[in-house]
């Protein structure tokens, strides 16, 4: 090797290092940014998260924001642009998401009650609706567009009854709660969403018409474009392996988190065809 | 124990220990005031401030009077809440609902309104529905809502500050009795937010915080609730809703400048102190070089209990001002004081030297073999030295305040004269000085010779007395008369010596050429004097000369000077005496001689000569032609006159 093959190795080298230096410290001391899943109320869906963040900001040593998005849209938008680095997002949200930016990678998928990642979502009416799905006349509300628990939710449990949604009136109210409280007005007849939380609203006489079979998890998903590898794998080795004495201070993971899936979500595909 | 003497310690030592007491007292005065001033200024912002809290508070009251009286005199809430008084859990879930539906719409448009809570409760102050958080219904609040259980226990409206499981702010709750029937209460409240919006309008540049006590919160809110709050920066006891201002209608954060406040008051002694006594008050605290204010109002649940404090932030112009004023001050102040220092400095050093001078005058006064007294204007004495006592014999308090002209001044005749006339005295009118030998009188009567220096004590023109520095000369005249006689005797026999008689010989031929008067001369010898000498020895022969002399200064006149002119020859002159008297004088004194035995000895002879001044005569020839007669006495015989008559 002669010597200005010798120094332009060391021009490769260096440059290589400078490189891959810059690319692992482009985290170092930012602040992450946070959205969790506009489920509830804004107060307690950013209370559930903040715990969350709280631990992996101390685990990172580096402070992690949460930011309350109220819808989908805007939340895919901004993690394309960047501007999101975690964020928290049911199953049909994801798939979203995955087929519009490239930089998401999935870190975990949320356990539920049970234990499991995976949860249901359910076709909900007031204490004074109607007593099955056959007499559902509609309108309907939903959660949000791109929700799992949405028109995606709504669909499927219609067509089990033959129904097609195409007669039915839907509106959307941006949330769970929205959607609980909006039919326990009566304003509408009947609504969607998460059965966890709509057994919540008993008290005030919401009942559940149809049930889902259970969903892949809700799934916390890293933007690539803002996040090294290694922080990406440091994140999500802390969400799998969750201390014990970590569960009771969270409310967003505090029945842990389990690998994230990647097929049990891609066969969601197939309900795409509802959305044509 | 001594006392510490002005003169020893150092003037710079002094100055610079008066002048920093002095400082420090001044400073701490300044600080005081300054205290004081700001005390004022705080507790009037203080209650400023509680002012501010009591008009929002009160119109926040009114204002939800008002809503409660529109929404509870609707029949349908009645009816409802009728109903909810059923012990079947599905009637209370059908009445819950229909209250929802009722007034889901008028809840819509209080939140426009910043009411964030409308919470109707049971008459045995459980949750009924609360539309801020419907899904949570049916838990007791007996103890986390001590207004509520008010309330429903007296049937009265209860208003005022208290944390609870959801929303901490202002509460109101109001009994619901129907006809008599007491169907539960219900809740109006804003959030702490509007009461901070409400505060804001009325004091735009004030900024506020609500920490919240711990121990009273977290027992209270429900389990999801409690991620929202996080420990202040003041202490782990006081938490802060929302720190990251995450919620999408957080209240804006403070400020940067208070923030910074904000932050550095954990270190803040006197907040700390009114924080953990839960004591309404306010500090001042500097930051980035301007004065805050820093105002704290403890916040009670309607059962007394302490369980937030609003901190009120304000930039504090007056303080500022008077920040100020107390560091001009204390710069003014500071530089008079060295300027007063530096004069203390310069009089302590004149002082210093002065009684340096007054020490050292006081040894020479008290140690010099002189007398000096000081007169004042009267001549009345003011001051005596030591010596002065001695010399004079009187004690000091016999001097001072005695006119020293009539106690012992003498003068001339050793007699006393008109005080105008004394020399001494005379100088404090002449503004002279006098020097000159005087008569001091002694106490015990005796005259002291003295050499006297006198001058005027001037003080600005006038002049104020004198002082006179006196030293006692008798024993140096005496001395000095010893020696002059030593000078002009013969130390045997006493008579004027040789020399002596040569020079008055002279003068009294010079004024005998000038008044032309005569004058006579004697010179005479003893007859065998020697062989008196070899017969007796010297000592008779001394003895016979002191007989001699004593015969002839016996019958002399005091005018007359008689000399021992060598050996055993004398010479007699007599002033105004003609040739015949002086014949005369000779033969008596020959006679005297003759008839005088001396002792051992017997009767001795002389031969004496006698001339008279001739008119041209010069000393030489009065003495040769005295000698010459002496010498034919001799001659002719030896005891005999020869007189220029006889020869």
């Amino acid at each position: 090797m002669t010597t200005r093959s010798r120094f332009k190795l060391m021009v490769c080298i260096s440059w290589l290092l400078l490189y891959c230096g810059s690319a692992s410290g482009q985290d170092a001391g930012r602040i992450l940014t946070f959205v969790p899943l506009p489920l509830e109320q804004p107060e307690a869906t950013v209370a559930a998260a903040r715990p969350l963040a709280a631990y992996l900001g101390d685990q990172l040593k580096q402070p992690v924001q949460v930011r309350y998005l109220p819808d989908y849209q805007s939340i895919i938008r901004l993690f394309g642009e960047g501007k999101i680095d975690i964020v928290h997002l049911g199953p049909l949200p994801y798939l979203t998401l995955r087929q519009t930016v490239e930089t998401a990678e999935p870190l975990a998928a949320v356990n539920e009650a049970g234990g499991k990642a995976s949860y249901s979502c359910a076709l909900v009416t007031a204490l004074d609706g109607p007593a099955s799905l056959r007499q559902l006349q509609g309108p309907l509300i939903l959660t949000q567009p791109l929700s799992t628990c949405g028109y995606l939710t709504a669909a499927l449990l219609l067509e089990q009854q033959g129904k097609d949604i195409k007669r039915y009136n839907v509106s959307y109210a941006g949330n769970h709660d929205k959607v609980a409280l909006t039919v326990i007005r009566g304003t509408y007849q009947a609504g969607t969403m998460k059965t966890a939380l709509a057994r919540k609203y008993a008290n005030l006489g919401l009942r559940v018409l149809a049930e889902t079979k259970p969903f892949p998890g809700f799934l916390l998903v890293a933007n690539r474009a803002t996040l090294s590898p290694e922080l990406i794998s440091r994140i999500r080795d802390l969400l799998l392996n969750l201390p014990p004495d970590q569960k009771p201070r969270l409310l967003l993971g505090q029945y842990g988190f389990s690998p994230a899936l990647e097929q049990e979500y891609l066969r969601l595909q197939r309900y795409r065809s509802f959305f044509r | 124990m001594t006392r510490p003497n002005l003169a020893t310690i150092p003037a710079l030592v002094l100055t610079a220990a008066l002048t920093l007491l002095t400082w420090l007292g001044g400073a701490a005065y300044l600080a005081y005031e300054r205290g004081i001033q700001e005390s004022l200024q705080l507790k009037a912002e203080v209650h400023s401030q509680q002012v501010a809290w009591q008009a929002v508070s009160n119109a926040h009251r009114i204002a939800m009077q008002a809503y409660f009286d529109t929404i509870v005199s609707r029949p349908a809430v009645q009816q409802c809440l009728v109903e909810a008084q059923s012990s079947d859990p599905r009637r209370q879930v059908a009445a819950r609902l229909r209250l929802y539906r009722e007034l889901a719409p008028v809840y819509d448009q209080l939140v426009q309104r910043n009411v964030r809570q409308l919470h109707f409760h049971t008459p045995d102050s459980r949750s009924f529905l609360r539309f801020h958080a419907p899904h949570h219904s049916g838990d007791s609040l007996t103890a986390s809502r001590p207004s509520v259980v008010q309330t429903n226990k007296t049937l009265k409206p209860v208003f005022g500050f208290e944390t609870g499981r959801v929303v901490i702010g202002f509460r109101n709750v109001f009994p619901i009795v129907t006809e008599g029937r007491h169907l539960g209460s219900v809740e109006l409240s804003q959030p702490f937010e509007a009461i901070r919006k409400g505060l804001h309008e009325l004091e735009p540049e004030n900024e506020y915080l609500l920490v919240l006590k711990g121990k009273v919160l977290l027992p209270k809110l429900f389990e999801e609730q409690k991620k929202l709050y996080a420990p202040s920066l003041l202490s782990d006891e006081w938490l802060v809703e929302d720190p990251r201002h995450e919620l999408p209608d957080a209240a804006a954060p403070l400020t940067g400048t208070a923030q910074q406040v904000y932050a550095g008051l954990a270190g803040e002694q006197g907040f700390g102190r009114l924080l953990a006594a839960e004591q309404a008050g306010a500090v001042a605290v500097r930051q980035g070089g301007r004065i805050y204010q820093v105002g704290l109002l403890p916040l009670q649940d309607t059962d007394g209990t302490t369980s937030a404090a609003l901190i009120v932030f304000s930039q504090a112009p007056q303080l500022q001002e008077l920040y100020y004023s107390y560091r001009i001050n204390l710069v003014i102040f500071t530089l008079l004081v060295l300027f007063g220092g530096t004069l203390l400095y310069l009089f302590l050093n004149s002082l210093q030297t002065v009684l340096k001078q007054e020490q050292q005058l006081g040894l020479i006064t008290a140690n010099i073999a002189d007398g000096i007294y000081v007169m004042d204007s009267r001549g009345v004495i003011t001051f005596v030295n030591r010596r002065t006592v001695e010399l004079l014999g009187y004690g000091q308090e016999e001097l001072v305040g005695v006119a020293a002209h009539q106690l012992f001044h003498r003068h001339r005749g050793e007699g006393q004269t008109p005080l105008a006339d004394c020399p001494i005295y005379r100088v404090i009118s002449t503004r002279g000085r006098y020097e000159g030998e005087e008569l001091f009188a002694h106490k015990d009567g005796s005259l002291l010779q003295v050499q006297v220096a006198s001058q005027p004590v001037i003080q600005g023109e006038r002049i104020i007395g004198s002082v006179t520095v006196f030293r006692d000369v008798t024993e140096q005249k005496q001395l000095e008369e010893q020696l002059r006689i030593s000078a002009v005797t013969d130390p045997l026999t006493g008579a004027y010596n040789r020399r002596f008689l040569q020079e008055n010989l002279l003068k009294e031929l010079y004024r005998a050429e000038r008044s032309g008067a005569s004058f006579s001369l004697i010179m005479f010898d003893l007859d065998h004097f020697k062989q008196i000498n070899d017969r007796f020895g010297h000592s008779v022969g001394d003895q016979v000369l002191r007989h001699l002399t004593e015969l002839v200064q016996g019958r002399i006149r005091a005018s007359d000077l008689f000399a021992r002119w060598g050996g055993e020859e004398f010479l007699l002159l007599l002033p105004e005496t003609g040739l015949d008297a002086a014949t005369a004088v000779a033969e008596a004194l020959l006679e005297n001689l003759r008839n005088t035995p001396i002792s051992g000895v017997g009767t001795v002879t002389a031969s004496l000569g006698v001339c008279s001044r001739q008119p041209g005569d010069t000393v030489d020839q009065l003495l040769v032609r005295v000698d010459r007669l002496l010498y034919q006495a001799k001659q002719d015989g030896r005891n005999r006159v020869i007189s220029e008559q006889q020869r």
